[in-house]
């Protein structure tokens, strides 16, 4: 499956790094379903700005932590 | 697979079944005769109410098979949702020029009721394949 989108995450590392965090706890926590957290890690769906802050939230760290938006020139 | 993806397939299944099944129907009573000439108010209103019953019926059934963590649509189901119902709307705004058309050149009420419900049922069709690509692949 291709990426729809070019927002690039580190939710995983965040979520090992934060107690080995499921998918199931964070989606929980941000009120969305585990599915939803599968598709933001894999790429496969750019969430809404506030759904960004509450995941860089329940982490701790800045929203540019959690997401990047790398240069098209890089790619 | 949420509950709102699983909801998708069934209500797909169900369209594609009934429609698929109304068809079958109209060309076994026309027997290879004129088709326009079959009875077909009973069999549509049959495949309408059918699907109705089959989505509310198949999604309660998929839920006991396989439940879903939460029965609440979030954001994501929610942007797909609205991606899928655009799609709906835009095909049927134009297919109903068909029938439209067919009014405006005084068909038979056949052509007329069935080119309404082919439109309905194909727009249904487009949204719902929308919807499910979108949750395959991302939006």
């Amino acid at each position: 499956m291709g990426k729809a989108t070019r927002v690039t995450n580190t939710i995983r590392t965040l979520r090992f790094a934060n107690g080995e965090m499921t998918q199931a706890d964070l989606a929980k926590r941000i009120g969305v379903t585990r599915q939803t957290v599968i598709a933001i890690e894999q790429g496969r769906y750019s969430p809404s700005l506030e759904v960004a802050f509450q995941i860089a939230r329940v982490f701790g760290v800045p929203l540019d932590d959690v997401f990047g938006y790398p240069d098209a020139h890089h790619q | 697979m949420t509950y709102e993806e699983k909801g998708t397939w069934v209500y797909l299944v169900a369209i594609v079944v009934t429609f698929g099944g109304y068809v079958a129907v109209l060309l076994a009573r026309a027997g290879g005769g004129p088709v326009a000439e079959v009875a077909y108010v009973a069999p549509m209103l049959w495949a309408i109410g059918i699907s109705v019953a089959l989505t509310i019926v198949g999604s309660i059934f998929v839920e006991v098979v396989r439940p879903s963590d939460s029965t609440t649509a979030d954001v994501r189901d929610k942007e797909i949702s609205r991606s899928g119902d655009y799609v709906t709307g835009m095909v049927v705004s134009v297919g109903v020029l068909l029938p439209l058309g067919l009014a405006m050149a005084q068909a038979e009420h056949f052509w007329i009721a069935n080119a309404i419900y082919a439109v309905s049922a194909l727009g249904a069709v487009a949204g719902t394949v929308v919807k499910l690509v979108a949750y395959r692949r991302g939006l």
